[in-house]
């Protein structure tokens, strides 16, 4: 009986001695499990702008050499397409869906000389762009590409985060934009994979590659640089205000008066 | 002919140097982008507008005819990053513009420059850098 109550004791006391140690585990275990979500995801957000690469053209709103050779289709389309912005194209009819103020589509919106707010809310990464305000939305939720929606214009994006870099996974394009203002054309068969990574604070790079079997041989790359501007905020577009240019557009490209 | 070539050269001057091509909303094919077309004038509407902003300039020729010609620069957001605002140039003011012609002969110019009555001279492009 006596060997009992000393053996109670003795655990009594060093179960009250070790409390706090387990305690204080417990709290650590629980604050590390509501950190660690938090440090999991990078932060994208800010108004960004697209660098120009001295290596691309001055105006550099095209992939200059990045693209690969393009398939027979992709050559038709090219062809087809018969940019404006090509110098050596004689069109001056403005087919770019662009003038009729259609989305770009992606990775055209980027090369527009305009800005883009990137927002995180949990389960998306939301870019806002300044060009007419379209919004795209990538789902880094877990959730599967929607194969019930029709062929988009921007496509149907999801995104996974692998370490620092949001690897965002758009399908569904439909076929009626361009890559770039050369004409540089794509399929409904485009996948294209973005790895975004905040390089630094003020640097955001995006290393983007076009997977279109359909109109061209090959894969191909492209790096886009953006620097953050806090300076700036997103100003109103909109481009559908362009009787003016129209106007302007007509007495530019008709033909003389003989 | 010659009258119309004097006539063409009092008013306003052609510069022939070699330019990069213009950024536009819309294509350079229509113009000659070799070519810079200067045009010195009053000032008739200033469209500080998306998608581009529009300055029309009247001139006269040597007989007196009126000339309205029709400029484009880049969009208002990107112009007002590089220090444009919407009172820059009012109707009346005297100013130069300086751009490339279209192939077609028309009085519309792409902005390449414009330079106002103070000798202020403005970027109409400003390329993001």
């Amino acid at each position: 009986m006596r060997d009992r109550l000393i053996g109670l004791v003795l655990a009594l006391t060093a179960t009250l001695a070790l409390s706090p140690i387990l305690f204080a585990q417990t709290t650590d275990q629980q604050g590390m499990a509501k950190a660690e979500p938090a440090a999991a995801t990078p932060d994208l957000s800010g108004l960004w702008i697209r660098l120009r690469d001295p290596s691309h053209s001055p105006i550099n709103l095209d992939f200059g050499k990045s693209i690969s050779p393009m398939t027979p289709w992709g050559e038709a389309k090219f062809k087809a397409a018969n940019s404006v912005y090509r110098s050596s194209s004689p069109s001056t009819v403005l087919s770019d869906p662009i003038f009729s103020c259609f989305p770009p589509g992606v990775p055209r919106i980027y090369l527009l000389n305009f800005p883009v707010q990137i927002v995180q809310i949990p389960g998306q990464v939301i870019m806002l762009f300044e060009f007419d305000h379209f919004v795209r939305r990538i789902y880094t939720d877990g959730r599967p590409h929607d194969k019930d929606a029709g062929l988009l214009w921007m496509g149907d994006s999801i995104g996974q985060w692998e370490g620092d870099t949001l690897v965002a996974d758009t399908v569904s394009f439909n076929d009626k934009t361009t890559l770039d203002r050369e004409g540089y054309p794509h399929s409904d068969a485009m996948h294209l994979v973005e790895r975004i990574q905040r390089v630094d604070h003020d640097s955001l790079v995006i290393d983007l590659t076009v997977d279109d079997p359909k109109a061209y041989t090959k894969p191909w790359e492209a790096k886009l640089i953006f620097q953050l501007r806090p300076d700036w905020k997103i100003m109103e577009h909109v481009c559908e205000d362009n009787a003016s240019f129209l106007e302007f557009n007509k007495k530019a490209t008709q033909a003389p008066k003989k | 002919m010659k009258k119309s070539l004097l006539a063409l050269f009092t008013t306003f001057a052609i510069l022939v140097i070699s330019s990069a091509p213009a950024f536009g909303h819309h294509g350079t094919s229509a113009y000659d982008t070799t070519k810079l077309t200067t045009v010195k004038g009053t000032v008739t509407d200033f469209q500080f507008n998306n998608p581009h902003v529009m300055i029309s300039v009247e001139t006269r020729d040597e007989k007196g005819k009126v000339e309205t010609w029709i400029s484009e620069a880049n969009s208002p957001n990107v112009l007002t990053r590089h220090g444009w605002n919407r009172d820059i140039i009012k109707i009346g003011d005297q100013i130069t513009i300086i751009g490339n012609r279209p192939k077609n002969g028309a009085k519309t110019l792409r902005l390449q420059k414009v330079i106002l009555s103070n000798g202020q001279e403005l970027d109409p492009n400003s390329l993001q850098d």
